[in-house]
């Protein structure tokens, strides 16, 4: 029973079928992105009240908060995409990982830039090493040097497996990360409150920023769908359906 | 004891290496793969040797598939690739000793000299290996084969670097080893190696 | 099992005790290097003091790191990397022979220069006595993960700084703990919390490292 359960799962296993489901889901998720989006940059820009703490400034959460959650979530979905590459061997789970690094790295500079940006009114300087930003930092080296090593390894075959066992070890290392500076700090400051602490938040600043959230989710879905079929052809090219497929589209 | 290779393809990048390919080694019998540079014979013995993983094909020995067991397989094998894989700050007796002890070997020492005094080592045998010329660091690899006197030998391009006499000692060591019922499956790009019934793979 | 362990260990001795430049070297560089901080601070000697478990500890991580580096090119070079892939003993339990040797050599010596470097950097012979207790329970750890991040890098030419780049985010957890296990007793705080943690981040290198280092050089040679 869990084989035909699974069974839709195995199929999109083959690069024809998942080229089809990308090719399905992707206008999907446009539409649906560009929608959320649209709410929550109206209602969070204009309509929301401003805060009464950080007046207008606060609006910036609207673009960091989402971009450091995606960052987050990028990296672990490259590190199971990794893992499932490393166990089953299949390949589409290391184009998957592929593709996500460098949207997951541009997040994840923008989390740190616009994190930079908020702070300098706000608390008065660009930077400081608290727990979520210096754990963002190394999240971008963790990025970087995924995609590093990727493309540095001339082999296609080790720089997949090479890669793959870079996430998973990255993976590991964040938590310990967050935990030992946040750790370092509390010792050093007492119990200062975090840069990003969510304070209790009125639920007319909340759902914009969820829209925002759901929203880059959906768009980052959507690029990812067309980057897959991208390295799908170009991964496929002297396939059979590939070849047909692009003389079909002349 | 038998090594069955069935359906072998690989590619490398972009390109196709060979395809389909299919032979057996049976105890007492040499394989040659012949085929000219980069056209995968390296690749093709690092497949049989098990250091690389071929895309298809399957390579079956004493009847289990190769990637299943294959510590016991490295039991059974012996690999010279084009490296020697000697350190070059130990002297050819360290090198052997070691290499001996991790291929799980039980050698006395009575052997080893013996057989580097077979290949005429015996004046090296102390110096640092990098002291040594091309061809003696590829005698002293290939008396580590020998040592470990394992049934199946996989050499890529063995007689690289040798001069002609210690040619024809390769060529009857070889010959002793399958009378004993051992299997080599060796390379070389040259027409020039003609053996009598050997069977050859042509890429 | 254990005398292919201690067959490794012996062997892999005997070469680097016929190289010494490799490992030796670095250690004068060590000192050079603190030494530059010391004459870059020395003269506020209240900088210094407060500087000096981050300089050690930061030097260290990096000495580390490229003597691993290099020992382990050195082998990638000659091909006898191979010889461990093709062995029937566990490709893990050879690379933690190796693991071994390369703690032995690049860490030790430093571990056992301590008291010189606490003088050198004006700390207290109380600090310095935890430096010595950190660096002895952290290092494991950073020699294993040495030795994974040189797997992981051996199928690129001349990875050099690119390793840095990898390996340098694992090890802030280890250089965080290290050096507060300095500064903490430096203020007579306990440090047994660090300390266990750090054994711990040791212990969970030792379980684990020798395996990813393991696929990452089977991955490596796929070439």
């Amino acid at each position: 029973m869990i084989n035909t359960m699974l069974q839709p799962l195995i199929n999109l296993g083959t690069p024809r079928r998942f080229y089809q489901f990308c090719a399905f889901v992707q206008p999907w998720c446009f539409a649906l992105g560009l929608l959320a989006l649209a709410y929550g940059l109206i209602a969070g820009l204009f309509i929301a009240p401003a805060d009464y703490l950080q007046g207008e400034g606060f609006r910036i959460i609207y673009v960091q908060v989402p971009c450091a959650m995606l960052s987050m979530l990028l990296y672990v979905v490259l590190a199971i995409a990794s893992a499932i590459y490393l166990i089953w061997r299949i390949k589409i789970a290391d184009w998957v990982a592929y593709c996500v690094a460098p949207i997951g790295a541009l997040l994840t500079f923008c989390a740190l830039v616009t994190g930079a940006i908020w702070g300098k009114p706000m608390w008065g300087t660009w930077w400081i090493w608290d727990a979520r930003l210096t754990s963002e930092l190394i999240l971008l080296f963790l990025y970087i040097g995924y995609i590093g090593l990727y493309s540095a390894i001339t082999n296609p075959k080790s720089a997949a497996k090479i890669s793959a066992i870079f996430a998973l070890i990255g993976l590991i290392d964040i938590p310990i990360i967050h935990y030992s500076v946040y750790w370092w700090n509390t010792l050093h400051q007492g119990a200062t409150i975090s840069r990003f602490a969510k304070p209790a938040i009125a639920s007319s600043m909340l759902w914009p920023l969820i829209g925002m959230i759901v929203g880059m989710g959906l768009y980052i879905s959507a690029i990812m769908c067309l980057k897959l079929r991208t390295q799908i052809l170009s991964r496929e090219a002297n396939k059979r359906w590939v070849q047909l497929l692009i003389a079909k589209k002349g | 004891m038998t090594l069955a290779i069935k359906n072998l393809s690989h590619t490398k990048g972009n390109k196709a290496l060979f395809r389909h390919i299919h032979f057996d080694i049976k105890p007492g019998q040499r394989v040659l793969v012949q085929g000219a540079n980069g056209a995968g014979k390296s690749t093709l013995l690092k497949i049989v040797a098990g250091l690389l993983s071929s895309d298809k094909g399957h390579i079956t020995y004493q009847g289990h598939p190769l990637h299943s067991e294959l510590a016991q397989y490295f039991n059974h094998m012996s690999y010279l690739g084009h490296q020697n894989s000697l350190k070059k700050s130990l002297t050819p007796l360290e090198n052997l000793k070691e290499q001996l002890c991790l291929a799980n070997s039980t050698v006395t020492d009575f052997q080893i000299n013996a057989v580097l005094e077979t290949l005429g080592l015996t004046t090296q045998k102390h110096q640092l290996c990098e002291t040594l010329s091309a061809g003696e660091c590829r005698k002293v690899a290939l008396a580590g084969v020998m040592l470990k006197n394992k049934p199946l030998w996989i050499l890529d391009e063995p007689f690289n670097s040798l001069d002609k006499d210690s040619y024809h000692k390769l060529q009857a060591i070889c010959q002793q080893h399958l009378g004993h019922g051992g299997m080599i499956l060796l390379s070389c790009h040259m027409g020039s190696h003609h053996y009598e019934g050997c069977h050859v793979v042509q890429l | 099992m254990l005398n292919v362990f201690y067959s490794c260990i012996k062997s892999d001795l005997k070469t680097l005790q016929r190289k010494r430049a490799d490992w030796v070297y670095p250690i004068v560089f060590f000192l050079v290097f603190i030494s530059l901080f010391g004459i870059g601070l020395g003269f506020d000697n209240q900088r210094l003091i407060a500087a000096s478990p981050a300089i050690i500890w930061i030097t260290f991580l990096f000495i580390t790191l490229s003597t691993i580096d290099n020992l382990f090119r050195r082998e990638q070079e000659e091909g006898t990397l191979s010889q461990l892939v093709l062995s029937p003993y566990p490709l893990w339990w050879l690379l933690l022979a190796k693991s071994v040797v390369f703690w032995l050599v690049a860490c030790l010596p430093l571990i056992l220069l301590t008291p010189v470097f606490g003088i050198i950097m004006q700390l207290s012979s109380q600090a310095t006595a935890a430096l010595f207790l950190s660096l002895l329970v952290g290092s494991p750890a950073l020699a294993l993960l040495g030795v994974v991040g040189a797997t992981l890098t051996s199928a690129m030419p001349r990875s050099g700084v690119f390793l840095a780049l990898l390996l340098l985010p694992l090890y802030v957890p280890i250089l965080i703990l290290g050096e507060s296990v300095v500064v903490e007793l430096q203020s007579a705080q306990s440090v047994h919390f660090q300390l266990a943690l750090l054994g711990a981040i040791s212990v969970f290198a030792l379980i684990g490292a020798p395996h990813a280092a393991a696929g990452a050089l089977r991955a490596a040679l796929d070439d």
